[in-house]
């Protein structure tokens, strides 16, 4: 009998052990591996959180900005993607054989989703900085609010583009409740007043974060220049004017100056995607880009470069290749001051032509050219600017926009038979 | 005072103890247990009924054994034989016993609950029972995984790629998630396995996923399963769903694979040396066009014309696969012991090398179980396993850069020389995105694995008399292991050399995943005088799970450096997975003389992976089993029926939420100089819980002949609720997916089984054919129909939609379909197999054995996206053959381009993957022993794997996977590690 009480002792003990595993409560796991947005939002973003937020805004923008710029620059025939990585770069997009868009593959998702990510980074900002208990002055809150709306609104501003006619939601503050789709030309007042709202917000505001764009004086000017962009859109030249003049726009300044995407080496920083490799990354120039260009036009021959031997797939073939980034570092223009100039041109046609040639002309001799002596009626002038921006801003994402917005769609170039230019992307299908 | 109390306490005690047992009678029984062959049986168990005595018959069959009182009840029992009871007396005590073959296994025993068996005969479920010998005695295998298939009915398995060190998908009866891991859960020896497929990091370069993300499931990781040496395994018994495998509750959904390694076997110490020395070849070759310089200037034109009159033509498919590389494995087992302890220590030596130049597999497993009987009451067996295995994978699969073998080989033209000029660098080959041949020999990809398995499993038998047995069994264990993986593209490669490039890449993982686990059960059982034996079990489990992987990426290395710190820059990615589990399990058996069986039970599950980490899950079961045949005069004993069962069982299982469904993580990033956060693409849900999966099967077992034809019937109908669904959301959230449980699916399906030895004697055949076809449909939805795997719908996707079955392949409307403008999809075929059928034999004559093994795959089709590939490349094997195009005009590369670009048909990519292998075949001759004065046995063997393939699917093997175990996805090809057969050589040698 003792034998058993041995063991019995033994047993119960073990098992008892056991029995109270279960009934010992289990303790949430937060997330190892990363900070909670949901905390962050309700106000639990300190200085540094939402310095980390403001930050990391302006990285997202850089998520996938290479489809926005593939996508419009291919579909307005600037250049060609011949890599063969994926046969819809030469195909779906350059409208092979008369075929659509596909409104679920990466060629309009990609850059759709990115965009709207970083509209939910904003708002992620603006909540956080709203809801913050961290003591900060109103001017301190507002620089980020004001930051953050500008870019939510610039994000807006590139999807609008692409989705055009279909419209898109602006209203997209709360995931569960999202607004209506506005047709294009009131998704454009939507994002107008959005960068106004910010405008007020940057008025005096002052910066807690190291922006990559530029002090907060250069944020509000380049929030003026996009919403010059936008009346541009709107085909309100006269709405242009006047916003203009509290940007950094110059004719004799640095063309270049301007606010950039910045890339870099390393860790969790991203190289630019736009870089191509010489003699490898096999993008190749539009020929009719090539053809049309003047002798000596230094936009074009700093961007390109001669090939030994063609690249060519998928039936088109190219032998300039666009080498536009120097490096996998350099930056990517966002908005620079020849975009701003040629803007100021485009909103003199019609009212002071000769302003306006004048602009242009200044654009030609930073880019080693004579000045432009023809006619200077509008549709002459209005022809000539579009050749300036189609070189100015060669591989920055116009051709195809500005293009559309001139009705002159049908005088894209295209290369095979059954070959179409997309007029828009399709709203992707999860979001119908 | 200490020492005199000792002396007061113990030695009444011990006087009591001595006294007790000098009073008692007893008598020695003892005898000889043979096979029928007259041949005597070592290790069979003798055990006197209704007790705990027993003993194990020694090297010649012999046994002895004390019993108490003046007679008793013994039972006879031996691996592969029937159980035989014999009654013994002091009057006659030496009894000589034979054993006979079961055939139908029907005395195997097969578990019932977490801490019980119960006989094969006894079984309410279709559960499958591997042996070693059909494991691993026909042939040398190189994963355990990969010696499964065909063996048992109702699993679907799949090699991913033909890469050395495994990489397998196992599916039980259907499709059983939709996001979830779908891979059974692997127990060894009571102790939870690891199986996760973890990623290379090569994503840097190849590009395969968007944004070069380090977490990519297209890098052809193979899946740790893989580490376990198939030679340790004694039997495998596999759960196919809810049904039986309730009792592992949150974790069974996938179906459960009980996998128990060899034991010790009292007697003396037998050691076994087996060499198999193996030579592999690819199981198939595609070629290329048939290039003549007119041709090569009609497609590339006059400089391409020259090139190939100046450099002819290389067949470089020829170059990298079409090797023979050699492969070894040394397996050493010594088993033995006495009556209290047991040992078993096996180790093996693995090498295999694979088809491309350095890729390999090597592997060192060394294993020690122990077993110990301490007392009358307490014994515990002890396993260790410890694996050390590299695997050189190679560079294949996806790459959106052209730079994995598979993928630049499609863009390769024949007449480019390849070969490094005067011993410098290799030539950039920029038509094809990088150099082949550079690749192979320079990028390196290894998988490097450090893992420990062990465990402990106490019986105590608490207490016990006639009627009455108290059992408690305590088990824990451990599953530690390190993976290491490295991935180096040296700053010499041709796209790796320029400034601006990556400038050389080397990524170096480690993944550091520990499991264990506590278990502990009560047992009782009580034996009523009416012969009906009730049995209840209870008790606790608590696993819990950690998981740290940190993939360390450099680029720009310096010079020929291949070490992190050497570069101009590094980025590290680390994730955590932190899990704990608690649950309980009860049951209770009810067994009326074999004749009636019924068992209910249940577990309860809480995890921390659950949204409420401590909401209990329940998930319970029952089932019932009639033995006709045990019923007195039902069938005559001696007539042809020898066994007719009926049963039916039911029962429910989960499967876990992912760990990050539950969170909306922040990203990490790095701008200009700060650090920053943006929103993960996946928004959290709170609210997310298990898959609940509720199975009911229904079966027959009859049996003839006294069992020589065994026939087997199972038919189930799987539910699923709750699946877990990575939702689209609209984009315009910010977000693109969600998790919710939002859908169900129902899979049905039936198995049936016939294993028969029509002959038997001098020669015997045993013969089994086994056929198992499984439908799926989705029953509910709650989030709009979906297209997911793949990449995109031209080019073939799975298809989510209530009403269809859960594999269906669809893709764009084609512009001559009737639908075209209408419809979104259309439907082009079905993942899922029409039905699976396996033959095997096994003949003996003398000591000669052959045994084959033939698996039918009939039907399922799979997306062959290498030949679109191939077409963009205008390279493709068949491109100029007219077998697709109705009209007979178009050569079949222009015709799938112009059906893709054209037509937006997206038929000429999705083909019929069904295949017929000779999957294994041994011829065996076993020296007699008499050779070497009965001191050895010598066993010599020439074998093969997969050495007959026929199918109709236009690439390398129609089992490939893009996306690795993801089985909404792996119907995928791209470009993978072409599939290797092997003939081996063996011998064996026992003393």
């Amino acid at each position: 009998m003792k034998k058993h009480s041995i063991k019995t002792i033994f047993g119960a003990l073990l098992m008892g052990a056991l029995f109270c595993l279960p009934s010992c409560k289990l303790d949430d796991i937060p997330n190892p591996n990363a900070p909670d947005q949901t905390n962050l939002e309700n106000g639990g973003a300190t200085v540094s959180d939402l310095r980390l937020l403001a930050s990391g805004l302006e990285a997202v923008l850089r998520v996938d900005v290479e489809h926005h710029y593939w996508t419009t620059n291919i579909v307005g025939r600037e250049y060609w993607d011949l890599r063969n990585t994926d046969p819809r770069f030469t195909g779906e997009l350059l409208g092979k054989g008369g075929g659509g868009l596909d409104n679920n593959g990466f060629i309009t998702t990609r850059s759709y989703a990115a965009r709207y990510r970083a509209v939910r980074s904003a708002w992620v900002l603006i909540h956080a900085a709203q809801n913050s208990a961290a003591s900060l002055t109103p001017a301190q809150r507002n620089g980020f609010i004001g930051h953050a709306r500008t870019l939510l609104a610039y994000s807006l501003l590139m999807e609008c583009n692409r989705q055009y006619q279909n419209g898109i939601r602006t209203d997209v503050e709360d995931p569960d409740r999202l607004g209506a789709f506005e047709p294009y030309d009131q998704a454009l007042r939507s994002i107008r007043t959005m960068l106004d709202a910010a405008n007020t917000e940057l008025n005096g505001a002052s910066y807690l974060f190291t922006s990559t764009l530029g002090s907060a004086a250069r944020v509000k000017q380049f929030n003026r220049a996009l919403a010059a962009r936008v009346e541009m859109y709107k085909g309100s030249p006269a709405a242009m004017l006047p916003l203009l003049t509290e940007t950094w726009v110059n004719p004799d300044g640095d063309m270049n100056e301007g606010v950039y995407y910045v890339f870099g080496q390393g860790g969790n920083n991203r190289v630019n995607p736009l870089y191509n490799v010489p003699n490898q990354t096999q993008y190749v120039a539009h020929p009719q880009t090539v053809s049309t260009a003047e002798a000596g036009d230094k936009r074009f021959s700093t961007k390109t470069t001669k090939l030994a031997a063609p690249f060519a797939t998928d039936g088109l073939s190219g032998d300039v290749q666009v080498t536009m980034m120097a490096s996998n570092i350099a930056p990517f223009p966002i908005i620079r001051n020849e975009e701003l100039v040629l803007m100021w041109a485009e909103a003199n046609i019609g009212t002071d032509n000769a302003a306006a040639v004048a602009a242009i002309n200044k654009v030609r001799a930073a880019a080693g050219l004579a000045a432009y002596n023809g006619p200077t009626d509008n549709a002459a002038v209005t022809n000539q600017l579009l050749h300036e921006r189609r070189y100015s801003l060669f591989g920055e994402g116009h051709r195809w926009i500005d293009m559309r917005r001139f009705n002159r769609l049908g005088q894209i170039p295209t290369d095979r038979p059954g070959d179409v230019v997309h007029t828009q992307f399709p709203r992707p299908v999860f979001d119908q | 005072m200490k020492y005199k109390l000792l002396v007061k306490g113990l030695l009444p005690l011990l006087v009591l103890f001595l006294s007790a047992q000098l009073a008692t009678a007893q008598f020695t029984a003892s005898g000889k247990v043979t096979d029928a062959a007259g041949e005597g049986l070592a290790g069979a168990t003798i055990a006197m009924a209704g007790t705990s005595r027993g003993t194990t018959t020694d090297l010649n069959g012999s046994y002895r054994l004390d019993l108490p009182g003046s007679s008793a009840t013994l039972t006879i029992s031996y691996t592969g034989y029937k159980t035989v009871k014999l009654e013994v007396s002091s009057s006659n005590a030496t009894t000589d016993v034979v054993l006979e073959e079961d055939f139908a296994g029907l005395d195997e025993v097969v578990v019932s609950g977490l801490a019980t068996n119960v006989k094969r005969a006894n079984l309410a479920n279709s559960v499958a029972t591997i042996s070693a010998r059909e494991l691993t005695g026909v042939t040398n295998q190189s994963t355990m995984d990969g010696a499964l298939y065909g063996k048992f009915r109702g699993a679907e398995i799949r090699s991913n790629s033909g890469a050395p060190g495994g990489g397998m998908s196992v599916r039980m009866r259907g499709v059983t998630s939709i996001f979830g891991n779908q891979q059974p859960l692997y127990i060894v020896d009571g102790i939870f396995l690891n199986n996760d497929a973890i990623t290379l990091g090569t994503n840097i370069v190849s590009e395969a996923a968007a944004g070069g993300n380090a977490a990519n499931t297209q890098d052809d990781a193979s899946n740790r399963i893989a580490d376990l040496d198939p030679e340790d395994i004694e039997s495998i018994e596999i759960l196919k769903g809810a049904s039986a495998a309730a009792t592992y509750g949150s974790r069974a959904a996938g179906g459960v694979v009980i996998i128990t390694t060899k034991k010790g076997v009292a007697g003396k110490s037998k050691v076994t040396l087996s060499q198999t020395v193996g030579v592999s070849m690819p199981i198939r070759l595609l070629g290329m066009r048939d290039w003549t310089a007119d041709l090569v200037e009609q497609e590339f034109g006059a400089t391409d014309r020259q090139t190939f009159l100046q450099n002819g033509l290389t067949d470089y498919e020829k170059k990298l696969y079409d090797n023979t590389p050699i492969s070894t494995t040394t397996r050493v087992d010594v088993s033995g012991g006495n009556d209290k302890t047991t040992y078993f220590i096996g180790g093996t030596y693995k090498n295999e090398e694979g088809l491309v130049n350095n890729t390999g597999y090597e592997k060192i497993s060394g294993r020690l179980n122990i077993g110990h009987r301490f007392n009358d009451w307490l014994d515990v067996n002890v396993t260790n396993n410890y694996i050390n295995s590299t695997a050189d994978r190679g560079f294949f699969n996806n790459s959106n850069t052209n730079t994995t073998i598979g993928y630049a080989h499609a863009f390769t033209k024949p007449w480019l020389k390849l070969e490094p000029t005067n011993g410098g660098d290799y030539p950039a080959i920029n038509s094809a995105g990088s150099n082949i041949l550079e690749t192979a020999a320079l990028v390196t990809n290894r998988e490097n694995i450090n893992r420990y398995i062990g465990g402990a499993t106490a019986n105590i038998r608490l207490w016990n008399n006639d009627h009455n047995e108290l059992k408690a069994v305590v088990r824990a264990g451990i599953d530690q292991y390190t993976l290491r993986t490295t991935s180096i593209f040296p700053q010499n490669l041709s796209y790796m050399r320029e400034p601006g490039t990556l400038g050389g890449v080397s990524v170096s993982g480690a993944t550091v995943n520990t499991n264990t686990l506590l278990w502990g059960f009560l047992v009782y059982t009580h034996v009523t005088d009416g012969g009906i034996t009730l049995r209840t079990q209870a008790g606790m489990t608590a696993e819990n799970f950690d998981q740290n992987t940190v993939v360390i990426t450099a680029t720009g290395l310096n010079g020929s450096q291949t070490n992190v710190d050497q570069s101009g820059a590094v980025s590290a990615f680390q994730r955590r997975f932190p899990q704990k589990d608690r649950g309980f399990f009860a049951q209770q058996e009810f067994n009326w003389k074999d004749r009636i069986l019924v068992a209910v039970g249940i577990r309860g599950d809480k995890s921390t992976n659950n949204g409420d980490a401590n909401k209990l899950y329940y998930y319970p079961k029952a089932n019932l089993a009639i033995n006709l045949h045990e019923f007195d005069n039902l069938i005559d004993p001696n007539g042809a029926i020898s066994q007719a069962k009926l049963r039916v069982a039911y029962g429910q299982s989960g499967r876990f939420s992912n760990f990050n469904d539950r969170f909306n993580p922040m990203v990490g990033t790095f701008i200009g100089t700060s650090n920053g956060l943006f929103t993960d693409p996946q928004r959290g849900n709170t609210e997310v819980g298990p898959e609940r999966q509720k199975e009911i099967e229904f079966g027959t077992d009859l049996g003839f002949f006294k069992n020589r034809l065994v026939f087997d019937v199972t038919y189930y109908i799987k539910d699923i609720d709750d699946l877990l669904l990575r939702a689209q959301v609209p984009q315009s959230t910010g977000y693109t997916t969600q998790v919710l449980n939002a859908g169900g699916l129902r899979n049905q399906g039936i198995e049936i089984g016939i294993d028969a030895v029509p002959v038997r004697g001098r020669f015997t055949w045993n013969t089994g054919i086994s056929f198992w076809k499984n439908t799926s449909e989705i029953t509910r939805l709650d989030v709009p129909a979906f297209n997911l795997g793949g990449f995109a719908l031209s080019l073939g996707q799975y298809r989510i939609e209530k009403g269809l079955s859960a594999t269906t392949i669809v893709g764009t409307v084609p512009k001559d379909d009737p639908d075209f403008g209408t419809a979104t999809y259309k439907v082009y075929g079905n993942a899922e197999p029409d039905f699976n059928m396996s033959f095997t034999n096994s003949f003996s004559v003398g000591n000669w054995d052959l045994t084959f093994l033939v698996h039918w795959r009939n039907g399922g089709d799979a997306i062959n996206l290498s030949t679109l590939l191939w077409d963009l490349g205008q390279l493709t094997w068949d491109y100029d053959d007219k077998t697709l195009d109705p009209a007979g005009v178009m050569g079949n590369g222009p015709y799938r381009v112009s059906q893709w670009n054209g037509n937006s048909n997206s038929q000429p990519w999705i083909e019929d993957a069904g295949y017929i292998r000779l999957r294994e075949i041994g011829l065996y001759y076993t020296i007699p022993r008499r050779v070497f004065n009965d001191k050895a046995s010598v066993r010599l063997g020439v074998s093969g794997r997969n050495l007959i393939n026929s199918f109709d699917y236009n690439s390398y093997d129609p089992e490939s996977s893009n996306f690795g175990n993801n089985v909404l996805a792996n119907a995928v090809e791209v470009t993978p590690f072409p599939s290797a057969k092997r003939i081996n050589f063996h011998l064996t040698a026992s003393f």
